[in-house]
């Protein structure tokens, strides 16, 4: 089952790409922010930014599955990096800001590395370079073990590319077989959100959010 | 004395096909792409033909090695220029394709 994750800005736009989705053959979606709609056979979970330190940024984590960093913020997420459970790429510099040490803390939270493609698209138009750096960073999460996951981070429905465009974006852009690409958006997604991997995890995570206050 | 070409040499031929708006230049547009992403590879994917089935509806013909810079071009002409572009189908058989094409062409 392939899965992604979008951004949307509203809740017409974020039932709307539920639907497209459907029909694009993704079986799993995150949505980034509030928006509950209805989700027919898509299952659909809550996708949250860790941006801050304070109590309000805090409370959007809660109830959010998958929490996020993003690599301008890798500091105050190195503090609560136990509950992050990925790190978006670097795809706005051409030299990578995720180093070894953050993966490890990374691995030992079973975490993904998400790759936003719509992101890195228009970033690499206007500098071909950043696509070095988020070509680093797949390097060393790979060789970490820390999950890579390719999503559109799409904004918009006619921003939701289908799956086996996204596979052979990666296929060639980080010189990858086939099935290795597909994982990224089809096995490790799922296994972020699976309960394998809650249940490898009871008791780590959580707790150190809450104890913060 | 009889040569035989080995069976992966041959390159099979790859028909991906695309809709688009009306009088969009499809194929200067994925050749300027495609040289670009060939440059930051170090690579050539020159050797793209493209077929108009009708004017929202076309088929780029590409060989097998190179589909996968072609669907690429396609993505990043998506997120770049016109998001309308849409991949419908992907197919080795030309025939297959105009199949698929001309179902989507009769529900519109």
């Amino acid at each position: 089952m392939y899965a992604d994750l979008i951004a949307p800005r509203s809740v017409d736009d974020c039932s709307r790409m539920v639907e497209k989705a459907g029909s694009l053959g993704y079986g799993i979606l995150g949505i980034l922010g509030d928006f509950e709609v209805e989700s027919g056979p898509i299952k659909t979970f809550k996708v949250a930014l860790a941006d801050g330190m304070d109590r309000r940024s805090r409370q959007k984590l809660r109830g959010a599955e998958l929490i996020l960093a993003k690599p301008s913020s890798l500091e105050d997420a190195r503090r609560i990096a136990s509950s992050v459970d990925g790190m978006i790429a670097t795809y706005d510099s051409e030299r990578p800001r995720i180093d070894y040490v953050s993966l490890r803390q990374l691995k030992r939270n079973e975490g993904a590395l998400v790759i936003p493609l719509s992101y890195l698209i228009r970033r690499m138009s206007e500098r071909a370079q950043v696509l070095r750096s988020v070509y680093l960073e797949l390097r060393m999460a790979i060789r970490i073990g820390v999950y890579p996951i390719l999503c559109s981070f799409a904004s918009e429905e006619r921003e939701l590319v289908p799956p086996r465009l996204m596979i052979s974006f990666s296929e060639f852009f980080f010189d990858l077989r086939r099935e290795e690409s597909k994982r990224f958006v089809k096995d490790f997604p799922t296994y972020m959100i699976s309960k394998e991997r809650k249940l490898k995890l009871k008791g780590r995570s959580e707790v150190e959010i809450q104890d913060t206050d | 004395m009889k040569f035989k070409i080995p069976i992966d040499l041959k390159e099979r031929r790859r028909y991906v096909c695309v809709r688009h708006p009306e009088g969009y230049p499809l194929l200067d547009k994925t050749r300027k792409t495609l040289m670009i992403i060939g440059g930051l590879k170090c690579l050539s994917y020159s050797k793209i033909s493209v077929i108009n089935l009708n004017r929202e509806i076309s088929v780029i013909r590409a060989s097998e090695s190179s589909v996968k810079a072609v669907l690429t071009a396609i993505l990043i002409l998506k997120y770049t220029e016109c998001s309308e572009i849409d991949v419908i189908g992907l197919s080795g058989n030309l025939r297959k394709i105009k199949e698929v094409c001309s179902r989507i062409h009769d529900k519109q």
